[in-house]
């Protein structure tokens, strides 16, 4: 019986309460895995992702990551609890232009006690996530010279930063060429392993899915009223 | 949180310089006229420093005032010798200086006064006049100018004027081209209307009237009257000839215009007695006891000024009235506060303005920082934070905008302060006051409350667009 990271139950939401996006019965994630959730773009997979990381609230339904509830906490508590347990990689843009890449992946120890305080040499595991992601020579480069994959790398190793164990991952690869894609994967995958960390993976490229423990289709769970 | 800040404002540090710049502009324009118009009331409330009372003819103090120091009208009315020296010698009398007045050199008026001017008048913060060349020499036929007409008429010591009477800016004038005056000394600048003005004694004040009296009254007929005054002033043929050069000595003219035939050897040897020879020779009492237009007053007890208002006031030998010229020019600004509210309101309005244009630099900003919010707010920044980390900013930039208005317009103060009390009267204060700190702490009030304006916006979107970078 593996555990539960994602749970989801009858959840509801739209950006107007009268015209729901989101409307899924039963979803789950479960430990430890790898799940690739697709859909073809407008599908509701942002939102989704959003409900997930606790930014937006549902209309009715519940959401539990890790066995607690976040449609029962409160704004500022969501917050915390996102910022303490998850990781979360951008499509595009991922990075601060103005800090360093090691500022940049050491961003979310200083907004996250609970973060700093499992990474105990934040110096060493800096250098560690480098290594899993295969950019170990970037990091004192600025962030304006690197090229969209070598971001996306830094974007990923600064969502894995604090051990979080959950990481979402909004269309990571959508702004790379295929080889790239695969590459980054593996070595989210890599870094995932050594961090004992859940993925979720949101694309609306299939071609991506036989590389995922489990592939979900939103299309599917999400049911339209 | 502010080392983000202060990144975040680095790598927009272009348009962060200039929203700084503009709001230190502003500010400084603020500073600057507050410190202006401060400057402004104490030197020109502080014309007549340590002064007691201004006495003159009866009439409005204000326009006692107006004609004695500002130079503005005349008097309706002069007071006798024997009312000044009534009052100059009572007792808790600390010192008089006599104003007498009614001639002009070039449009510049010519002050009969004696030596207690130089010793005894204040200005500005206490300071006392002093001579920038020359000396301080009232003795006959000498003449001390103020700054402002040495610098215009670009006289040196030892010229010799020609002083009309008069005042009425050039028109009519009777010259007093038989007495020369020499120059005797030239004082530094003060700011006051004493720079625009020249000091000649009141007995060769009062020896020029007799003469004034004579022409006008004989047209410069040799009777024997005029004789006497002939002597007194040397050349008297010139005012009938019209063409006496200012340098011509005593010597030339007596050789030159002695044609009255008289003989005139005891009486050149010594003019200062031409007071007595008139008392003597002539019917006119003004001769010997100049008249004042104005006198300055100062009682050696404080307290003893308003009894003694009083006293003067009400006189009964001849009507005076006295004032406090520190009420009087207070009074006088007052009239003048709409002038100084208006330039204030101005001065709030640019930083009002200054601050806005901050307001939209930040507001404008929003949509090229969606993705640096999403960031912020991917890693657990709670909206609150986005405020913060907004507000916080504009708060940054509007400190550092009224500290450099700050710096700059204590630099410019410090460049200007000696140009503007000499030349001005304008006393600039140095360092912070406490109205700039105030001024300061406004504009940084002022530019939070406006920094909430996009802080509230990127508030709202942090709720509303979840974690979607919409670009």
């Amino acid at each position: 019986m593996t555990e539960t990271a994602i749970g989801i139950k009858d959840l509801a939401f739209g950006y107007k309460p009268s015209k729901p996006v989101v409307t899924i019965q039963e979803f789950s994630v479960a430990k430890n895995t790898h799940t690739f959730l697709h859909g073809p773009s407008g599908a509701g997979k942002s939102t989704l992702l959003s409900l997930i990381a606790g930014i937006l609230t549902p209309q009715s339904g519940t959401i539990e990551i890790f066995g607690e509830t976040l449609s029962q906490m409160k704004a500022a508590q969501r917050d915390r609890f996102r910022g303490d347990h998850m990781g979360y990689i951008f499509q595009q843009f991922n990075l601060l232009p103005y800090l360093s890449v090691e500022e940049n992946i050491f961003l979310p120890l200083t907004m996250s006690p609970a973060k700093k305080n499992r990474s105990s040499s934040p110096a060493s595991e800096i250098d560690q996530l480098l290594d899993a992601l295969n950019i170990g020579d970037l990091k004192h480069q600025s962030v304006g010279s690197l090229s969209i994959g070598q971001q996306q790398r830094v974007a990923a190793a600064r969502s894995f930063m604090g051990q979080p164990k959950l990481i979402i991952a909004d269309e990571p690869t959508s702004s790379l060429d295929f080889d790239n894609r695969k590459a980054f994967i593996e070595c989210l995958f890599e870094a995932a392993k050594s961090a004992g960390a859940t993925i979720l993976f949101v694309s609306h490229d299939h071609s991506l899915s036989s590389l995922f423990d489990a592939s979900v289709s939103l299309s599917e769970i999400n049911r339209q009223p | 949180m502010f080392k983000i800040i202060y990144k975040s404002l680095m790598n927009r540090w272009f348009t962060a310089l200039l929203t700084v710049l503009s709001i230190g502009l502003s500010v400084s324009l603020l500073l600057a006229v507050e410190n202006m118009r401060k400057g402004t009331k104490e030197g020109f409330t502080q014309t007549i420093a340590s002064t007691d009372l201004i006495v003159g003819a009866k009439g409005s103090p204000l326009n006692l005032l107006l004609y004695t120091i500002f130079h503005m009208g005349s008097p309706t009315e002069n007071i006798s010798w024997e009312s000044y020296q009534t009052f100059a010698n009572g007792k808790d009398i600390d010192w008089t200086i006599p104003l007498a007045m009614g001639d002009s050199h070039k449009s510049f008026r010519v002050i009969g006064t004696d030596n207690n001017l130089f010793e005894h008048y204040k200005f500005g913060r206490q300071q006392s006049l002093t001579m920038k060349s020359g000396s301080f020499d009232l003795s006959t036929q000498k003449v001390v100018l103020g700054s402002t007409v040495a610098k215009t008429l670009g006289y040196k010591v030892g010229d010799e004027i020609i002083i009309a009477h008069g005042t009425g800016g050039g028109v009519s004038f009777h010259y007093h081209d038989d007495k020369p005056f020499s120059v005797s000394g030239m004082m530094a600048p003060t700011g006051t209307p004493l720079d625009k003005s020249l000091f000649i004694s009141l007995e060769s004040m009062t020896a020029l009237h007799a003469d004034d009296d004579h022409d006008h009254d004989h047209g410069g007929h040799a009777d024997a009257s005029e004789n006497e005054h002939d002597h007194e002033g040397h050349d008297h043929g010139d005012e009938h000839e019209g063409h006496e050069q200012e340098g011509q000595d005593h010597g030339d003219e007596h050789e030159g215009h002695d044609h009255e035939g008289h003989d005139h050897g005891d009486e050149h040897e010594g003019h200062d007695h031409e007071g007595h020879e008139h008392d003597d020779h002539s019917a006119h009492e003004d001769m010997e006891k100049p008249e004042l237009a104005a006198f300055l007053l100062k009682t050696k007890s404080r307290v003893g000024a308003l009894p003694l208002q009083r006293e003067i006031n009400d006189f009964e030998d001849e009507p005076l009235s006295a004032g406090i010229p520190g009420i009087i020019l207070s009074d006088l600004w007052k009239g003048l506060s709409y002038v100084e509210s208006t330039l204030t309101g101005i001065s709030v309005l640019v930083i009002v303005i200054g601050l806005l244009g901050m307001l939209i630099t930040l507001y404008n900003s929003l949509n090229e920082r969606k993705r640096e919010i999403a960031i912020f707010r991917s890693i657990g920044a709670s909206p609150l934070y986005i405020f913060t980390l907004l507000i916080s900013e504009a708060g940054i930039l509007s400190l550092m905008g009224a500290v450099t208005g700050l710096l700059l317009s204590n630099g410019v103060s410090i460049l200007v302060a000696d140009y503007l009390r000499e030349n001005f009267s304008v006393y600039l204060s140095l360092g912070v006051s406490i109205t700039d700190l105030a001024i300061v702490g406004l504009t940084v009030c002022l530019g939070l409350l406006l920094g909430a304006i996009p802080a509230m916006r990127a508030y709202r979107q942090t709720l509303q667009d979840g974690l979607t970078i919409k670009i």
